[in-house]
Order: structure tokens, then C-alpha cells, then sequence
């Protein structure tokens, strides 16, 4: 039995870590800013609630997967917050979407 | 004045859950040091929360809506990642809709839920015209001609979120 | 010699904080300040995420308290460090 829950939750972990690594390729392979927050936030967001789940399954009934939901509903709660916060001042403060061959142009 | 009802005993149930989590025992003294910290903090905190917004919003209609919503993230991470390994390219944009619910909590979880879901961003929110970014394939179409852009981006959650209006 | 005897979480933990290394380069390159930000934020997602790691590791329940910490003020200091920067950055175009 607790051989089966080892299984599964190993499973969990190395996809939610295949998630974390697809959104770091994310942040290298565009060229702008907007899409660069749009993937990456959302991968994020996936790749620590399946690690989390993870770690809830390995250890069963017990106070420790408890504090791993709470961290999980945090988590929810809380990135979105953070990608709007930032995506809404970057956007105040004037930045623009430019069709920029490079980083350079929209640096300037 | 009564500084406590009946709708604030849920609030104090949750705040006293999440204290016995973390204090990782179910002895009596911890039980009742929260109910008492519970109730002390809704104490100072009650202007803060939106109590009136809350009470318009029917919870009972809403209970199988976080899995709803898993099962919505899952499918915006498959999406995303369609994206980052397609060879034509992305483009984001800022485009507008309109919203139909009236009741400001209900929009204000719609728009946090889109932030979670399908490959946009909330910017901005102005009465009903909601200003979301948008990412797609480079060779898609244009925002301008796509005529239903409000159910294609928003629709099947705000359906969800429309039933718990009273 | 000492791979061989790594359990899987050991392992784990080890290349997400490769990916914390990495994602400094975008801290260090990014052409504007939003993406030294947006930067900052996923490499303290990722350290939350090796605290819960690590924990497992241990079967220690109470070292999750500071990942839960360490999630609300990360939060608290990245909204006042834009709300900073959005006063005194003014980009061109």
C-alpha cells in the first residue's frame, strides 16, 4: 500500500517538475515582455500544484498534508494577484507592445 | 449593537480551522485559544471584508466550482505550453469584453479566474468593459475579426459564476 | 559515486534549484525592469517550492510554516517594490 502512494506521488513530482522546466524555456525563448509573463505565471502556477499534490499524496492522512493544502490554496490565491499586479503597473507606466524584431527596440 | 450574527460564524469556523493546522494538534486548549483569536481578529477586521457583497452571492451553487476550476488550469497549462513549442510564433494584444455579471464580488472572482485560465491576463476594469491580454498563435486570427470574442474568452466560467446571483 | 544513493526528492531538489540559477540570467539580461521583476518573482516561487521539498525529506511538519511565510512576504515585498518602481520609471515609448 505504501509502496503505491510512493509511486504515484513520484509520478506527480517529476511531471510538476517537467512543467517548471518547459516554463523556464518560456522565459528565454520569447522576445517580449507581455508574452514572457503570459506563459510563464500560468506554467508556474501548474508546475507547484502538481509538486505539491505530490508531496499531499506521499504522506497520506496526516497534519503535514494538511499544511501542504493550505500552502496549495495560497498559492491559488496569490499568483494571479502577483501577474496582475505587475502586468497593470508595467502598463501605467507606459509600456508598450511594440512589433520589435529584438530586445533591443523595445529596450531602448 | 450586536458585533457578532450568524453569518460571521462561518468566517470564524475557517479562521479556527486554519489555526489548528497550523498548530498541528486538536487538544482542547488550542481549539479554544482559536475560537478566541478568531473572534478577536473578525473583531478588528470587519470593515475591512466586503460582508455586504458576500451576503448577495448563494454559495450553495458554487460548491463544485473549484474543480471546475482545476480542471480549467490544467487545460490552460496544455494550451501555454502548445504555444511555447509552436514554430510560427506568438503575439499578445490587449483586447476588450464585456462582462455580465452585476454583482462586484462575483466579477471581481471571475476576473481573478481568467487570470488562472485559458491564456489571459485581467489589465483593467472599468463598470462592465474589462480590458484582458491575450495570448495566441502568430497566424491566427485577428481580434478584430473574431465576432463572438466575449464567449470564446470568458464564457464557460462566467455561465458558472452566473447561477450564484440572487 | 554518491548519485547512486540520491533518493528521487534529493534529486528533484537539486535541479529546481538549477532552474533558480538560471532564471538569475533573465535578472541580470532583461532589457527592462518589469522582466528583472517578473525574474525576481519566479525564483522566490521556486524557493517556496524547495522549503516543501526539503521538509518531505525531513518528515518535519513545521519547516512548512516558512514556506507558508515566506509566500505571504514575497508577495508583500514584490507589491511594494512595483508600486516603488511605477512612481520613478518613466520608459520611453
Amino acid at each position: 500500500m505504501e509502496n503505491l502512494l510512493h509511486i504515484i506521488s513520484n509520478i506527480f513530482i517529476v511531471v510538476g517538475t517537467f512543467f517548471i522546466l518547459i516554463g523556464v524555456i518560456a522565459i528565454f525563448k520569447f522576445k517580449d515582455f507581455f508574452s514572457r509573463i503570459l506563459s510563464t505565471s500560468k506554467i508556474d502556477t501548474v508546475g507547484a500544484i502538481t509538486i505539491l499534490s505530490g508531496l499531499a499524496i506521499r504522506h497520506g492522512i496526516s497534519w503535514f498534508s494538511a499544511k501542504t493544502i493550505l500552502l496549495m490554496i495560497l498559492i491559488l490565491i496569490i499568483n494571479p494577484l502577483k501577474s496582475h499586479t505587475l502586468l497593470r503597473y508595467a502598463v501605467i507606466s507606459g509600456h508598450k507592445n511594440k512589433k520589435a524584431k529584438g530586445n533591443k527596440e523595445v529596450a531602448k | 449593537m450586536i458585533l457578532i450574527n450568524k453569518k460571521d460564524i462561518t468566517i470564524i469556523f475557517i479562521f479556527t480551522i486554519m489555526w489548528v493546522i497550523l498548530a498541528e494538534s486538536v487538544a482542547p486548549i488550542f481549539v479554544i485559544s482559536g475560537v478566541i483569536t478568531a473572534v478577536v481578529v473578525l473583531l478588528f477586521c470587519k470593515k475591512l471584508l466586503p460582508l455586504k457583497e458576500i451576503q448577495d452571492i448563494n454559495f450553495s451553487k458554487l460548491l463544485h466550482y473549484p474543480f471546475f476550476l482545476i480542471k480549467e488550469i490544467y487545460v490552460a497549462g496544455f494550451y501555454i505550453i502548445s504555444i511555447v513549442f509552436s514554430k510560427e510564433g506568438s503575439r499578445a494584444d490587449i483586447v476588450s469584453v464585456k462582462s455580465k455579471i452585476k454583482n462586484e464580488m462575483l466579477k471581481i472572482m471571475l476576473l481573478d479566474s481568467v487570470t488562472l485560465t485559458p491564456g489571459t491576463i485581467f489589465v483593467e476594469m472599468d463598470g462592465e468593459d474589462i480590458k484582458l491580454l491575450w495570448l495566441r498563435k502568430k497566424n491566427d486570427k485577428d481580434p478584430s475579426e473574431i465576432e463572438n470574442l466575449d464567449e470564446m474568452l470568458i464564457g464557460p466560467l462566467q455561465r458558472e459564476l452566473i447561477k450564484a446571483q440572487k | 559515486m554518491s548519485l547512486f544513493y540520491m533518493s528521487l526528492l534529493e534529486i528533484i531538489l537539486w535541479v529546481i534549484l538549477l532552474f533558480a540559477i538560471v532564471c538569475v540570467i533573465r535578472v541580470i539580461k532583461g532589457p527592462t525592469i518589469w522582466d528583472r521583476v517578473l525574474g525576481f518573482s519566479i525564483i522566490s516561487s521556486k524557493l517556496v517550492l524547495i522549503i516543501a521539498i526539503f521538509s518531505s525529506m525531513r518528515n518535519t511538519a513545521y519547516l512548512l510554516d516558512l514556506a507558508i511565510i515566506y509566500t505571504l512576504f514575497g508577495f508583500l515585498g514584490e507589491i511594494f517594490l512595483i508600486t516603488f518602481l511605477s512612481k520613478n520609471v518613466k520608459e520611453r515609448g
